[in-house]
């Protein structure tokens, strides 16, 4: 918390190590149009080691800007930037070794091993065929980042929700890309579980320097672990930045249409956001 | 030209021609085919009931070295060992047996059983019958190959007297209508284009069928009553199931006017086998579809 | 159980089932409805001289070329059921779900119909069929351009459907002969094969076979989902196109020559998912080998156990799925 801030409000961590090239990402007026809905342009920064939550009611755009940002889907105007690199333009396999991106996923039929599920995120940077033993190496790395080495040989189909959720942030960590998006990574899992994986993200962000950006409905998580939020509201970003300035009460009442409290989480000093019952 | 002129002409040709296991001549089978068939050929397998009847019939029965599972007549024609069924015949039976002539039915028998036969050098020479002339034919044709054309011509004088004199005892009575059920679930009947309808047309009965193309029509049971048979005709055979006593009470059946008048017969199954023994069925159905004037005429219930 | 896929466990599994096939394949030689000693087979199949002993006919005319198509349609077909399952991504899915199979019977039973010289081509009308239905599942299946898997799916369930009506209609009108002739066909036939056939189908089945284990990585990421396998860099379009026409040439081929023999192209996958797991390095090429000893095996007691008349092998796959299915299916209820 002393650490300088730069001009937005969030702390400056990309400087805090000097000589390591930190990842940085740049959005800037990416719009889209499906048939009856559209997202207006929208631009944001965020650099290695940052925590970014796009909050909103359903319908809002989130998950159309969040694969906006993956280049993955194509914008109807602005660029990404990752890098330096524009991202749409990038090649498909290229992308994907440095851009992770996990959604809701239907759970499968098929028989495959924890293990080997997560060495699917290696499939960007493997040869035609086989591992190399780094590959094998990264996957190792990420069920020991996710707490899932004891289920490595499990099979995906008799794991539970919660461990399924963590073996895809594991896959997606596997890619060891430099932007992590995650649509949801907290539904469905306990309060527990759910601040564990928050934590554990900003910790291996900032060690593994990449930029997170997640997708959420929980408001008060995305107030403790986010070092920016993106309010959205009918396509259109309605405010951005640090937690602070975004989680206002009459502006969140108004976005969900119902009444919001917002006061301050005495310890740990973010804003925490309550719903009121009428 | 002398004898030992001949013989020594015979040596010559043989000498010239190459020695060869087996000395054939290529002819055209009853389907059209072209065989290659040995002059005398000692080993004979035959892949239908009928062809076996005839080769016993015209006396070469011991060279007969394997036939199939439904060869039943003469009953020596059972200890032969069996090749198969009719439709699907052991390959490795048959080139186990080393034939060097096998007799086969176009009606019965898998295209792809000629084929691999030829694949294998095997011939294979085809016979078809349509009609009761065609049988005859058959006959005709099987003694050249099996080089009993003098038993084969008395055979056909003998059975074609009899077909006369049927011919002659119906000759200008009303024709009945037949219908002659095949399988009775669905209804299959025998088409025009049949030997059993040629049967029945020699016999002085009239095929209910006679206007319909297929060779083996599936009838529905209004149509079969829409053409109102005066008789009905069975095969007799273990599979057919109900006993004519049952026939009058089946659904549908018991509104035929034959059915009522129980004017139903079950006919020796030698009716579906086109070989000598047709003749034996030709004379039972002109005894049903004419009985003798001069005997008293048989109870009309259901006959056995 | 899941073996790692590596490059000496593929290779050692490859090594293994093929040992198992050739031992299968030469015990086949030896059984059959005429009895023959092991010494007549080894004879029979080294002797080059004319005439020709009867156990050389038998063993080599008659039995190696129905073992050989019997290797070849098996691994064809467990292939394709196992391709398809996963472009499909549904464990259901067997070489027929999409129709080839019933256009492949159209093609052969329209060449009986119109008698005659085309009547011997049935094979080349079957693969005519085959392709026809595969080019028609292929543009009604696609939806935005792209072929998706829930809509090729049901693309192939209609056509399959229609064309099993046609067929229905066009047996009705086949003179008796014919159509049973055609039963042994719908049912599956090894019996009937050219030399000519094998040469063909060598070469094109191992080609296709190559071509799909290439992409077998890819099909991996690709039952994590179609959207899934896009973010981890898979071409997805291409993806499934390829392995849509390869598994469909391998079931017309397959279907043109022996008719349409059913569950292998189901059950093999499955029982190969349970020796070695799902990673296709590892399955493609279990299921192939698995394919053709079930299929040896199955052609044999198809010819052996009712001798001297023989079986429909359709017939033995299916009675001997039967327990294979009760069995997955306990296993996976408890």
């Amino acid at each position: 918390m002393n650490e300088p801030l730069t001009t937005d409000g969030r702390p400056r961590t990309t400087e805090s190590r000097p000589g390591v090239a930190g990842a940085c990402l740049r959005v800037e007026g990416v719009a889209f149009r499906y048939l009856h809905f559209e997202l207006a342009p929208t631009s944001f920064e965020a650099g290695a080691g940052e925590l970014v939550a796009i909050i909103g009611p359903n319908g809002s755009g989130k998950s159309t800007l969040l694969e906006l940002v993956s280049g993955h889907l194509k914008p109807l105007s602005g660029r990404i930037w990752l890098d330096g690199h524009e991202l749409c333009s990038l090649p498909q396999r290229r992308r994907a070794q440095c851009v992770g991106l996990a959604r809701q996923e239907a759970p499968l039929l098929f028989p495959f091993a924890v293990r080997e599920f997560v060495r699917q995120g290696r499939h960007p940077h493997v040869g035609r065929l086989f591992e190399s033993p780094d590959d094998e190496h990264w996957v190792q790395w990420a069920l020991k980042k996710t707490n899932l080495v004891a289920l490595a040989g499990r099979l995906i189909t008799e794991i539970s929700g919660g461990e399924f959720q963590r073996a895809v942030l594991a896959r997606t960590l596997a890619q060891r890309p430099r932007l992590v998006l995650l649509d949801e990574p907290t539904a469905n899992l306990d309060i527990g579980y759910q601040i564990d994986m928050l934590r554990l993200l900003r910790e291996l962000a900032a060690k593994e320097d990449f930029v997170a950006v997640i997708v959420t409905h929980e408001l008060s998580l995305a107030a403790e672990f986010a070092d920016y939020l993106l309010l959205l509201d009918g396509g259109r970003c309605v405010r951005q930045g640090i937690p602070n300035r975004v989680l206002d009460s009459d502006l969140l009442s108004r976005v969900f249409r119902t009444p919001v409290l917002v006061d301050q989480n005495p310890l740990s000093g973010r804003p925490r956001v309550t719903w009121v019952m009428p | 030209m002398t004898y030992s002129g001949r013989l020594l002409l015979r040596l010559a040709l043989v000498l010239i021609v190459g020695i060869r296991p087996l000395v054939g001549r290529t002819v055209t089978d009853e389907t059209g085919r072209s065989v290659n068939v040995p002059d005398h050929p000692q080993r004979l397998i035959s892949l239908a009931p009928s062809v076996t009847e005839i080769v016993y019939a015209l006396g070469r029965g011991d060279r007969l070295v394997g036939d199939t599972e439904y060869c039943d007549y003469p009953p020596e024609a059972k200890r032969k060992p069996h090749v198969g069924a009719v439709l699907n015949p052991s390959l490795e039976q048959i080139v186990a047996l080393k034939p060097d002539l096998v007799l086969g039915i176009a009606e019965a028998n898998r295209r792809e059983t000629a084929e691999q036969l030829d694949r294998l050098g095997i011939p294979l020479y085809g016979l078809t019958a349509h009609t009761m002339d065609d049988m005859l034919r058959s006959v005709d044709d099987l003694g050249d190959l099996l080089g009993r054309e003098a038993e084969a011509g008395a055979l056909i004088e003998r059975l074609q007297n009899r077909i006369q004199a049927v011919a002659e005892r119906v000759k200008g009575r009303p024709r009945p209508k037949v219908l002659f059920v095949v399988w009775y679930q669905p209804l299959v009947t025998a088409g025009p284009h049949t030997f059993i309808s040629d049967v029945i047309r020699r016999a002085g009965g009239q095929s209910v069928t006679d206007d319909v193309r297929e060779e083996w029509p599936r009838l529905s049971l209004e149509e079969a009553l829409h053409r109102d048979p005066d008789i009905i005709l069975f095969p007799r055979s273990e599979s057919f199931a109900p006993s004519l006593e049952e026939f009058p009470k089946l659904p549908g059946w018991r509104d035929f006017r034959a059915v009522k008048n129980s004017r139903l017969y079950f006919i020796p199954d030698t009716i579906v086998r086109p070989c000598p023994r047709l003749v034996d069925a030709l004379e039972e159905v002109a005894r049903v579809l004419h009985p003798e004037p001069a005997a008293t005429r048989l109870a009309t219930g259901a006959q056995q | 159980m899941t073996l790692r896929a590596t490059r000496r466990n593929v290779l050692s599994t490859v090594l293994l089932l093929s040992g198992a096939l050739g031992i299968v394949s030469l015990a086949a030689l030896t059984v059959g409805g005429v009895h023959l000693s092991p010494s007549e087979v080894w004879l029979g199949l080294r002797d080059a001289g004319m005439p020709r002993v009867e156990a050389a006919i038998i063993v080599r005319d008659i039995r190696l070329p129905r073992i050989m198509l019997a290797v070849l349609v098996g691994a064809a077909l467990a292939t394709s059921g196992t391709a398809l399952q996963a472009l499909l991504r549904n464990p259901l899915a067997d070489p027929y779900v999409l129709g080839i199979s019933s256009g492949a019977a159209l093609g052969a039973i329209v060449a009986l119909w119109m008698g005659g010289r085309v009547a011997s081509a049935s094979p080349a009308m079957a693969f005519a069929g085959a392709l026809l239905t595969t080019a028609w599942v292929y543009l009604l299946g696609r939806r935005g351009g792209r072929l998706a898997s829930y809509t090729l799916l049901l693309a192939g369930v209609i056509t399959a459907s229609f064309l099993s009506a046609v067929i229905l209609f066009v047996l009705s009108r086949l003179s008796t002969r014919d159509v049973r002739g055609t039963a042994f066909w719908l049912m599956g036939d090894l019996s009937v094969v050219t030399g000519v056939q094998l040469r063909l189908l060598l070469p094109s089945i191992a080609l296709a076979l190559a071509g799909l284990y290439w992409f077998s990585k890819d099909l991996n990421v690709l039952l994590l989902g179609e959207e899934e396998a896009v973010h981890l860099g898979v071409n997805v379009e291409l993806l499934q196109t390829v392995v849509y026409v390869l598994a469909s040439m391998l079931t017309g081929i397959a279907v043109s020559v022996s008719g349409a023999i059913g569950y292998l192209g189901l059950l093999v996958p499955h029982l190969g998912r349970m020796v070695v797991g799902s990673d296709h390095r590892m399955l493609l090429p279990t299921a192939a080998l698995g394919g053709a000893i079930v299929l040896v095996l199955s052609d044999t007691l198809a010819r052996t156990v009712v001798a001297p008349a023989e079986l429909p092998v359709g017939a033995v796959t299916a009675v001997a799925s039967a327990p294979v299915f009760i069995y997955l299916l306990r296993r996976a209820r408890g």
